[in-house]
């Protein structure tokens, strides 16, 4: 069903998952899967008749929990793989739902809402943590058909991998060298150098710092980061929870104000890879990938970005960070 | 469709993750969990949640879901 192949050039497991093929794609509104079964209409995922915030487990996962096939972990752990390694595809893909209101998104949710789904992503970090076979935990949202989202109802993601992926591996590696040569956690470098310089601070509250980075990857791209040094969701204190939660909406909601028109974006949260593995510089903050670059035009990941992984950015990061100002309102 | 049943009352949630959580499984043995605020008297919600342990067995006679997830 779902099967991980090492790119031997890149030392790098990708997944081959060919019955996402089949997947429910751009459903009419009274067919949606995310919505509460109503009575009377179609059935759905959630076959209750009204809910706050919903998981369930993906029906067309690239990692599904259980599945036929060998235990992965002997070949993932292999020091010397063969030229094409190959193994069993195993991990976890949920959905998370934000609200039954099958209209809005993230960002029109009131923060009390974005405050439980915080807590909703933070139980279901601690409870897939404790897995074993988990790696690495990556809550996520896609939005818009930009991006590739197939399903309009208010929904985000959480994959579970049984190995550390290429880029938060190699950041790790980073921070790890930062720490051993400074003594001090990167995250916090890059927080208290932001504030100092303040060109690319977007918001400033007691407990978060949201700033376009030094070196976007996307014009208007934004880092929403603990000011202190927390590791993970888990190690929120409710205050600090609850000033994400409104920063988040805020930032949300002037991304939709920029261009007068729904911001597609990818939503990331970078923290470490599970409960069981802070190490010393994985320092959690939410990371924000807009795609648009100016009204109706998007940036796309073209040849430079996709073959040779260097990002040409046509805003300057200062000027990003002036007009996301203007409209993200605390 | 018929509407599994919790198996487990909630109780408190060992995780800390201030959040409610009831558990059920859905037909075809995919689990849902349903999330909201913990109950007033259980807490402000940053120090004290509550869970449900467990999953219930698939519920016989529901029907699966027509469409599923394309995310």
């Amino acid at each position: 069903m779902s099967e991980l192949r090492r790119d031997p050039r890149r030392d790098e497991w990708l997944i081959m998952a060919p019955h996402r093929q089949d997947r429910t794609f751009h459903p009419p509104t009274e067919h949606c899967p995310l919505c509460p079964t109503r009575s009377g209409g179609s059935p759905t995922e959630i076959p209750v008749e009204d809910f706050d915030i919903a998981v369930f487990e993906n029906r067309f996962p690239g990692l599904p929990r259980e599945t036929a096939g060998p235990d992965p972990r002997p070949v993932l752990d292999d020091p010397t793989p063969p030229l094409y390694a190959r193994t069993t595809g195993r991990g976890q893909c949920e959905v998370v739902v934000y609200s039954p209101d099958h209209e809005g998104s993230l960002g029109t949710l009131d923060e009390a809402r974005i405050d439980r789904l915080l807590r909703v992503w933070t139980h279901r970090y601690l409870e897939l943590s404790a897995r074993e076979e988990i790696r690495h935990i990556f809550i996520f949202e896609n939005r818009g058909h930009e991006i590739g989202v197939t399903l309009g109802h208010p929904h985000g993601q959480i994959y579970a991998y049984p190995f550390v992926p290429p880029i938060p591996a190699r950041e790790q590696e980073i921070e790890r060298a930062h720490h051993e040569r400074t003594g001090r956690c990167l995250g916090c470098d890059i927080v208290a150098g932001e504030i100092e310089s303040g060109s690319r601070v977007v918001l400033q509250g007691d407990h978060v710092l949201a700033h376009v980075p030094f070196a976007p990857r996307w014009p208007y791209e934004i880092h929403l980061c603990l000011r202190p040094h927390r590791s993970s969701l888990a190690e929120l204190a409710g205050e600090e929870r609850r000033e994400l939660a409104a920063g988040l909406r805020a930032i949300l909601a002037g991304y939709d104000t920029l261009f007068d028109a729904p911001m597609p974006y990818i939503l990331a949260v970078r923290q470490a890879p599970t409960a069981n593995s802070a190490g010393p510089g994985s320092h959690l903050r939410i990371e924000l990938y807009p795609a648009l670059r100016a009204p109706g035009k998007l940036k796309y990941r073209a040849g430079s970005e996709t073959a040779m992984g260097i990002t040409v950015t046509a805003v300057a990061p200062e000027r990003a960070a002036e007009r996301l100002r203007e409209v993200v309102r605390s | 469709m018929s509407d599994p049943a919790p198996t487990h009352v909630p109780t408190t949630d060992p995780t800390g993750a201030g959040i409610r959580v009831v558990r059920r499984t859905l037909p075809d043995g995919r689990y849902l969990l349903l999330y909201s605020e913990p109950e007033a008297g259980a807490g402000d919600g940053d120090d004290t949640e509550s869970d449900a342990a467990g999953d219930r067995p698939p519920s016989h006679g529901a029907r699966a879901a027509s469409s599923g997830t394309g995310s």
